[in-house]
């Protein structure tokens, strides 16, 4: 809080009545003035005459003693009407910087970028104290701690990167009304008009883009069942056709796959999609430079195919052959009884202690079996579950105890399928089926069935759970065993390690690039994120402009209203002219 | 002459003609005191015998005619018989104050008198005071024929008669019009209009200003007549102690005026009816 500085005035035009002071000297002079006066005779004005001893003297010092008196009240009256404000203290003013974080803000223009013009006119605004900064990306965050003074923000602005796929700006505004309070100066700074301003206090909204024309990715996917498939949507954002080169090339070995030219009419968006050959590492797309690179170059990794460890130890041949038979129908299992990772058992068989090792618990006892043809309750939330159907299927299981865990689809009061997990994570799926007496094992649900016991233990293989996706999404990371944390490569190099919490790690992957995973020593192979965002990519709505409240300043004067001071004042200065206007010079006249 | 004097002197001559003139004659000359009936003087102020009638100033009884003939009969003198009023016009430059109409006024009475003493068969003459008294042209014919009246003397009336006093007709009415304010004893010019007067009247003229001069703060005041200037800072007591000034100098008159057988009768210029005034003091009567 800054001590007394300065006086303004809440009605400084009042203030201008001063030009009438010199008048009052010339009144003065004019109604002091002595009158002259024609009489008859003096010899009646004789008694009048002023004695030599100092009345005269008296008269004169009385004379500019009333003049100043009169002086200094009138001034005293005029700045008491002007009403006088005394700062009782001088506060900086907050200041909120929202920064539009999306990629749009990277159009690029003969002017430069609404980013670079954006931190311009950020360097206009000084003298506020605190300044927040807010990043305004899919989602608002603050931009770390609020800043001393404005010679604090170049550095801060450095992790203003326009990397989001979108801008949250008026959650962003509120987010900085919060923090800045009621006091604060809001300013956005982004590349478009507001649809309309926020309603939460005064807020300036600053906007610096240009609408350009842009061809983008839209969508960009890799993956397939049994083959890998790469598929891009290209959309041309412009009102005049564009011809759109585009080149797939391996990022590795930068070997071209692919390149060709679209010829896309305004607005137009078109699909391409490859069949990458076996083994095809990172494929890189992209397209001709243009306002907007970054929208243009995605990176596309061959998703992970989650292969799962599995010892098969049914004692009934049959049912071994079965299980056997769909395991190797879903090319993820490994049919392996070294270190496996699911063991499918009949019930009694001793398994290795280990927090990794799933059950697959199979029950066929025959004696009591008993043949359910539906209804089927069907859990639909759990994993093993999903796509399953059961109609005319008729399943047949024993009268084997109710079995431990979750139900995941069950007949009447009888249990088929449950669900058992262990505060470690591992699961024991209880199946009662008996093959025989079955005609699930014929059905389509059999192999999806076991399939999907395949991707829910392979979702607890270390890995990433997806290798491609939208920059700003989040992907779920699974660790090896005993490894406590995650090592991340960022696309630009620099390296995170994120502590695992139950060998999970969520990874944001807020710029576009490879992040390369590793953890216990063990490589987990990489994440691609690209930025894809339409909205984003459509620059038509760029414009430059400002809107929004009056600017405040960036001190804000907290003062009282003084004139009474000043009347105060000015009454004791009149209370005085009186006293010395009443009392009679002491010796004058005879 | 201006027009504003002459238009005063012409309505005093028509506010006259509704009256006489009806002085208060003094004493004889050398009668003074309680003797009543004893009379010195010269043969040629008693002119002439008439009958006693009610009312006659005792005083003015021939007791010596009485003792031979046993008829009372009153001596009657110069006056009575050749009655004469002789104005005295206060010509200094107060009687002309700036902004003040005591000019017009003085006019108007000196007019006004000499209209009612025609009316009462006086003759009459009027005389300025300059540096010394000198009679006004036409003076002695009806006040519209006045002429060369100007208030321009620098000299008091009593300097003016000092200086050169007038050719007054013995035993006649006088009449001193002036505002009376200048310095001195008011006796010595009391004495000098008095001395082969039959009745002597002082008419005062002034103006409101003369009487309190409403100003409030520094005032340089300028006399009219000898240009000296005082700076005076006007306030209530100034006004209290100029107001005991013209008191004492007024009591002054009174007294002197008093004392040598005279009226004295003040009028202020814009006075609505001056002759009321003059009707009050008994020097007029009306017709």
């Amino acid at each position: 809080m800054q001590p007394l500085l300065s006086s303004a005035f809440a009605s400084p035009l009042v203030l201008s009545c001063l030009a009438l002071v010199p008048l009052l000297p010339v009144i003065y002079l004019l109604l002091h003035r002595p009158k002259t006066r024609v009489v008859s005779s003096l010899f009646l004005f004789g008694g009048l005459r002023t004695s030599p001893e100092g009345g005269l003297r008296l008269r004169r010092l009385r004379t500019p003693l009333l003049f100043l008196l009169e002086l200094l009240a009138l001034l005293l009256l005029a700045f008491a009407a002007a009403r006088p404000l005394l700062l009782r203290a001088a506060l900086r003013r907050p200041l909120v910087l929202v920064l539009d974080d999306s990629f749009s803000m990277r159009a690029s223009s003969r002017g430069g970028t609404p980013r670079t013009r954006a931190v311009a006119a950020i360097g206009t605004l000084s003298g506020y104290e605190p300044i927040h900064v807010v990043l305004a990306g899919a989602k608002a965050e603050p931009l770390g701690e609020p800043l001393r003074n404005a010679g604090e923000l170049p550095r801060r602005l450095q992790a203003w990167t326009c990397l989001a796929p979108a801008s949250a700006l008026e959650e962003a505004a509120a987010l900085g009304r919060s923090l800045g309070g009621a006091r604060a100066r809001i300013v956005v700074l982004t590349d478009h008009a507001p649809r309309e301003l926020p309603a939460a206090g005064p807020i300036e909204w600053w906007a610096f883009g240009e609408a350009l024309p842009n061809a983008a990715f839209v969508n960009a996917a890799r993956g397939g069942d049994g083959e890998d498939r790469l598929l891009v949507e290209v959309q041309a954002f412009s009102s005049a056709p564009m011809s759109v080169p585009l080149s797939l090339s391996e990022a590795g070995s930068r070997r071209t796959l692919r390149t060709l030219t679209l010829d896309l009419a305004p607005g137009e968006r078109r699909r391409v999609t490859l069949v990458l050959p076996a083994g095809t590492g990172a494929v890189r797309a992209r397209l001709f430079e243009d306002a907007l690179d970054v929208d243009g170059d995605a990176i596309l990794l061959p998703e992970p195919v989650r292969r799962v460890r599995v010892d098969v130890r049914l004692e009934d041949d049959a049912l071994r052959g079965l299980v056997t038979k769909a395991l190797e129908a879903t090319g993820r299992a490994i049919l392996s009884s070294e270190r496996p990772e699911l063991v499918v058992t009949s019930p009694g068989t001793a398994v290795l202690p280990s927090s990794q090792v799933w059950r697959l618990i199979v029950r066929s006892e025959k004696r009591g079996a008993a043949a359910y043809a539906g209804p089927f309750v069907v859990d639909r939330s759990h994993p093993v579950a999903a796509g399953l159907g059961f109609d005319g299927v008729v399943w047949a299981a024993g009268r084997s105890p109710m079995p431990p865990g979750r139900p995941i689809v069950a007949a009447g009061n009888a249990t088929l399928l449950s669900d058992s997990e262990e505060p470690s994570g591992r699961h024991d799926l209880t199946l009662d089926l008996v093959p025989s007496l079955s005609t699930l094992p014929l059905a389509p649900a059999w192999p999806s069935f076991v399939y999907n016991v395949l991707d829910f233990r392979a979702r607890q293989s270390p890995g990433p759970e997806r290798a491609n996706v939208r920059v700003g999404s989040t992907v779920a990371i699974t660790l090896p065993l005993g490894a406590e944390a995650l090592d991340v490569t960022l696309p630009g190099g620099t390296r995170r390690s994120i502590p695992a919490v139950d060998r999970r790690v969520s990874l944001v992957c807020e710029a576009p690039g490879t992040h390369r995973l590793a953890a216990g020593g063990q490589d987990l192979g990489g994440v691609g994120a690209s930025l894809v965002n339409a909205a984003e990519s459509d620059l038509s709505a760029g414009a430059t402009g400002r809107w929004g409240k009056e600017t405040l300043p960036p001190m804000e004067a907290r003062a009282a209203d003084a004139s009474a001071f000043f009347l105060l004042a000015a009454l004791v200065l009149l209370t005085v002219h009186r006293v010395v206007t009443v009392k009679a010079p002491r010796g004058e006249g005879s | 002459m201006n027009d504003a004097y002459r238009q005063a002197l012409a309505r005093g001559e028509r506010d006259g003609a509704r009256f006489r003139l009806a002085p208060s004659y003094r004493p004889p000359a050398g009668a003074a005191g309680p003797r009543l009936g004893a009379r010195t003087g010269t043969s040629l102020e008693f002119h002439d015998h008439r009958a006693y009638q009610p009312g006659d100033d005792l005083r003015s009884l021939d007791w010596s005619v009485f003792a031979r003939t046993d008829r009372l009969v009153v001596k009657r003198y110069q006056e009575e018989v050749f009655p004469h009023l002789d104005l005295l016009l206060d010509g200094s430059r107060s009687m002309a104050l700036p902004g003040s109409a005591k000019a017009e006024a003085a006019l108007f009475l000196a007019a006004l008198l000499a209209a009612a003493a025609a009316n009462a068969g006086f003759s009459s003459s009027v005389t300025l005071t300059k540096e010394g008294c000198e009679s006004v042209r036409n003076g002695s014919r009806s006040p519209s024929a006045w002429d060369e009246l100007a208030f321009e003397s620098r000299s008091s009336p009593a300097d003016a008669l000092s200086n050169r006093p007038p050719r007054w007709k013995p035993r006649g009415v006088r009449v001193l019009v002036s505002d009376l304010l200048y310095p001195g004893e008011p006796e010595r010019i009391v004495a000098m209009l008095a001395r082969g007067a039959a009745a002597v009247h002082v008419v005062q003229v002034l103006d409101a200003r003369d009487v309190a001069p409403g100003d409030r703060g520094p005032v340089r005041y300028l006399d009219s007549e000898t240009d000296e200037a005082l700076d005076v800072l006007f306030d209530d007591e100034s006004e209290h102690r100029f107001g005991d000034a013209l008191r004492r100098h007024q009591e002054g008159w009174s007294a002197a005026v008093r004392r040598a057988g005279a009226r004295l009768t003040t009028v202020t210029a814009g006075q609505k009816d001056p002759a009321e005034s003059l009707l009050a003091a008994e020097l007029l009567a009306p017709l």
